[in-house]
């Protein structure tokens, strides 16, 4: 009799240690990817801490990946992580721009070429995640541009992240020297493969993505000013409690340099946010846009001063004229 | 009292150079069709961290319509501009000659042409007027995209539509002398023509292919012919009396540093061609484009588009590189 327990146990621990050590894994991969993709990730998207987030698909990423080994790869959870994982690289690559600017200023020259080389590996590493995935998002459903597939409404949120993530990693690439070679024809198949969800659900995004396309190329066919539709897009989406579509608006018009365009976007957003609260279900994407966004003026700010936005001043510029109608004469109270 | 006003005139003319060495940025309008995300404009960031090197300092500002840059250049908001050769062209005749059909066929010409410009003794023909050649940059060749590969031969190009940059006179002169007809476009709608089949060919570089989706013009039938009808670069002009003099030749070796990098987008973009779009033209086809695009070089000349010397100097170049060619028998260049 105790022999043969002792042969069970050993048969039992042989079994896990091998090949059949999958058919514990494998059940396991399902509850993890279940779990992440239902709870974990959900619950961060109804976050508050983009630190949090940050770290959270950093550390985890290649934990919940490693089930891919034994399992199907979890394509859905993979487009959220990596893109989140992106976020992270592309904010210290933003961190490092606003190093560069201020030791390019001071004409600390050796300081400023280090700090730009270690700027264009940080959004090669963004570039690198964000492409990554873009790649499990075209795995999922198919490569954008061609034929729409049918998408659930669900299936639509991750093709929204999957293409934007794609587009982010074009010019995240651009920025590091095109070293990872992420393709690019990938902003036109993006351009065409955003119409295929509802621009409405989905917080005027396709439509500011679409305006901004025409924006650079200067599609002669375009009736309307594609700046004007562009604006459409974002002043529909103040009014929303996502407003990726302003991140998209504000990128934009910060590349082509239109200066007045982008201050008044900037001020657009930064009221919107204040007159309406962020999104509950989606809170983590409207704050990673407005971090976007504020990113792009921390840029401006060190520009022109050498430090960022205020703390609070989004939608300020520091040559704001003050507009204070005060009609105390001082002259007046201090005569006697 | 003559030496007294003397003595003021030096002092007057030392004064400008003073006031660079106290004063800050310059400011360098940079064209990128994708603004401050494009690769023009980030390499503009590398090579202004460069010239930070040697004491300049530069404020750089992105325009993505390059008509806009031009006419801020023009209007003195800028003091220097990164801008595509044929839109410079205009500002010195010499450099523009990089630009000329089908004068540099390759990397190498190309190479070596760019050598030239930096020695010494070119350095005054790089000034005309109150401008200066800041640097020049070769961003590879100008191919022709066909919507019918069928009609690849120089026979079949007369009638064609062809997207044309209406500014840009050379490129007109060889549509006229292809007996073409002129579709005008510029560098952001002759894609469009293309892929909409409102002109059945059109110039491109090979770095145009992916990003404005230049094969959905190519289709099934369509092709490319891998013959270099010109070498696209982007040249700095810059206004003379804004700069220390020794900026020009700092920032055109600056700015020649980067010639591997485009090289290297270069071949990665060619790498991206679908093989079966390739159209290599045979050996008397080959000719018979020299022979038309020399045509047109040597008629640009004698009309003061091109520069004589700069293009009897690229025909040294050439020829070192296939002497054989009829071309360094006859020596009309």
């Amino acid at each position: 009799m105790n022999t043969l327990l002792k042969a069970l146990v050993s048969l039992a621990t042989t079994a896990l240690l091998s090949g059949c050590g999958t058919m514990v894994y494998k059940p396991t991969s399902w509850f993890v990817y279940d779990f992440a993709e239902n709870y974990a990730l959900a619950y961060t998207l109804k976050g508050n801490d983009p630190g949090m987030g940050c770290a959270m698909a950093e550390s985890t990423t290649n934990l919940l990946m490693s089930f891919s080994e034994v399992s199907s790869n979890p394509n859905e959870l993979a487009i959220g992580m990596y893109m989140m994982s992106g976020a992270c690289s592309e904010q210290r690559a933003q961190e490092l721009g606003l190093s560069y600017l201020r030791a390019y200023k001071q004409q600390n020259v050796s300081e400023a070429k280090d700090i730009r080389i270690r700027e264009k590996l940080a959004y090669k590493e963004a570039a690198s995640r964000q492409y990554a995935s873009y790649q499990f998002m075209v795995d999922e459903f198919g490569e954008p541009g061609g034929e729409c597939p049918s998408l659930s409404e669900d299936e639509e949120f991750y093709w929204l992240l999957g293409i934007l993530s794609g587009v982010q990693a074009v010019m995240n690439d651009l920025r590091a020297q095109s070293s990872v070679g992420v393709p690019k024809d990938l902003p036109m198949k993006a351009a065409r493969g955003i119409r295929c969800i509802d621009n409405e659900r989905w917080w005027q995004v396709p439509a500011a993505v679409q305006a901004s396309v025409n924006v650079l190329l200067e599609e002669e066919n375009n009736a309307s000013d594609p700046w004007q539709t562009l604006r459409d897009a974002s002043e529909k989406a103040a009014k929303l409690d996502v407003r990726l579509a302003h991140a998209i608006e504000i990128v934009v018009a910060d590349g082509a340099d239109n200066k007045a365009y982008l201050r008044e976007a900037l001020r657009r957003h930064a009221k919107s946010v204040q007159d309406v609260p962020r999104s509950k279900q989606y809170h983590m994407i409207d704050l990673v846009a407005s971090q976007q966004i504020t990113a792009i003026s921390d840029r401006l700010w060190t520009e022109a001063t050498g430090s960022r936005t205020p703390v609070g001043g989004l939608g300020t510029f520091w040559d704001d004229v003050s507009t204070s109608s005060s009609s105390l004469d001082v002259d007046d109270l201090l005569s006697d | 009292m003559n030496y007294l006003l003397r003595l003021m005139l030096v002092v007057l003319s030392i004064l400008p150079s003073i006031s660079f060495a106290s004063d800050g940025a310059r400011t360098l309008c940079v064209y990128d069709p994708l603004g401050k995300n494009g690769p023009v404009y980030q390499l503009s960031k590398d090579y202004s961290a460069l010239m930070l090197e040697s004491g300049f300092k530069l404020t750089l500002r992105a325009y993505i319509d390059e008509k806009i840059a031009l006419d801020e250049f023009k209007a003195k908001q800028c003091d220097a501009i990164f801008a595509t050769g044929n839109r410079l062209r205009p500002f010195n005749r010499v450099s523009a000659t990089f630009e000329a059909m089908g004068a540099v066929p390759n990397e190498k010409v190309a190479g070596d042409v760019l050598k030239v410009f930096l020695h010494p003794k070119v350095a005054e023909l790089l000034r005309s007027g109150e401008y200066e050649v800041g640097g020049l940059l070769p961003v590879g060749p100008v191919y022709l995209f066909l919507s019918d590969r069928t009609k690849s031969n120089l026979d079949d190009w007369s009638g064609q539509r062809i997207a044309t940059l209406d500014y840009d006179r050379p490129s007109r002169a060889l549509v006229d002398e292809l007996g073409a007809k002129l579709v005008a476009a510029n560098s952001a709608s002759f894609a469009a023509k293309f892929n909409n089949r409102s002109v059945d060919a059109a110039f491109a570089p090979i770095l145009a292919y992916q990003p404005l989706d230049l094969f959905q013009g190519l289709a099934e039938k369509g092709g490319i012919i891998r013959y270099n009808f010109a070498f696209l670069d982007f040249q700095i002009i810059f206004r003379h009396a804004r700069f220390e003099p020794s900026f020009g030749g700092v920032s055109r070796k600056a700015l020649a540093g980067f010639f591997p990098r485009t090289t290297e987008s270069v071949k990665k973009a060619e790498a991206q061609v679908d093989p079966k779009y390739w159209i290599t033209p045979t050996k008397k086809q080959q000719e018979l484009l020299e022979n038309v695009l020399r045509d047109v070089r040597l008629s640009l000349r004698d009309k003061g588009v091109y520069d004589k010397t700069m293009l009897n100097l690229m025909r040294k170049v050439r020829c070192q590189q296939r002497p054989e060619a009829a071309e360094c028998v006859e020596r009309l260049e």
